[in-house]
């Protein structure tokens, strides 16, 4: 079971949180086995059955796909938990830049 | 009133006809989508699908990737207002709420009014409650909103859609107070 230290969540966590497209995690990154239906807990407090790895929760900005934002997301957390097998990513919500957004006045 | 059309998502050409109401079969319901991969057989039931699909990214050997229903509500709204001839998404309440809710400091319109989604695992279904302008072919309006929001949920998320059902709740005629008042000053 892979198991991953508190700085090394924090790592993940600042990693995460600098991506360019990524506005805030929700929660903290949780290590450990991933729920089955791929939803992680806020809190990080209760896990299913499922694979081991590193989930993150995050908020990102509208406008890439969200393959690009999960290839970024990973690419963050495999560099600060390179031992990692698995990196599970929920978007969780998209921010929208409402001046470009097109036909609201 | 509210005039309803519906259509799958892969079926541009089919769309029906402006009087057609929502039928009883597919409707909102825990049927449109299918969230398990288990059992779900991508060419079952969608022959005609086109082979641009890409939502085997959402699930590869490094992680699985879930994205959650605001995201293809954000997605979906954005999409719908992209279209000439869209004024607002939403019902009466929920146009009267948002607009209230704009009206206070520090907040901003919400992009996910008017937008209802279920989100499976690879399949997303998208119900749209939609004003449109006076003057539009309600018709072309609705196939071409199905065509854009359909594109841009599919791009953005890998998602394949499954059906996009557009309520056009009301028609805007326009503000013609503004207009016929004369100017104050000269």
């Amino acid at each position: 079971m892979y198991r991953a230290g508190i700085a090394e969540m924090n790592e993940v966590a600042a990693r995460v949180r600098a991506c360019p497209d990524v506005v805030r995690l929700v929660g903290r990154p949780t290590a450990g086995v991933t729920p089955l239906d791929g939803m992680a807990p806020r809190d990080g407090a209760t896990a299913g059955a499922g694979p081991e790895g590193i989930t993150v929760r995050v908020v990102c900005r509208f406008g890439p796909t969200v393959a690009e934002l999960a290839a970024q997301v990973r690419a963050a957390v495999a560099f600060a938990a390179p031992s990692c097998p698995r990196i599970d990513v929920i978007i969780d919500d998209l921010e929208v830049d409402v001046p470009a957004w097109v036909g609201v006045t | 009133m509210t005039t309803t059309t519906r259509t799958q998502g892969a079926d541009m050409g089919t769309a029906p006809g402006p009087g057609e109401s929502r039928p009883a079969g597919p409707g909102p319901g825990p049927d449109r989508v299918r969230p398990g991969e288990g059992n779900w057989n991508g060419t079952a039931e969608r022959s005609t699908a086109p082979a641009r699909r890409t939502s085997t990214e959402l699930v590869t050997a490094q992680g699985r990737t879930s994205i959650a229903d605001s995201v293809v509500s954000k997605i979906a709204g954005v999409a719908t207002r992209e279209v000439s001839g869209v004024h607002d998404l939403g019902t009466g309440g929920s146009r009267a709420m948002g607009t209230f809710r704009s009206r206070l400091p520090g907040t901003s319109p919400s992009m996910s009014q008017g937008v209802s989604v279920e989100v499976g695992e690879r399949q997303a279904a998208i119900d749209l409650d939609v004003v449109c302008e006076y003057g539009i072919s309600i018709v072309d309006l609705s196939q071409a909103v199905r065509r854009n929001v359909v594109d841009s949920v599919e791009q953005m998320t890998g998602l394949e859609v499954t059906e996009v059902n557009i309520a056009v709740d009301d028609v805007y005629i326009g503000d013609d107070e503004a207009a016929e008042a004369p100017p104050r000053v000269r």
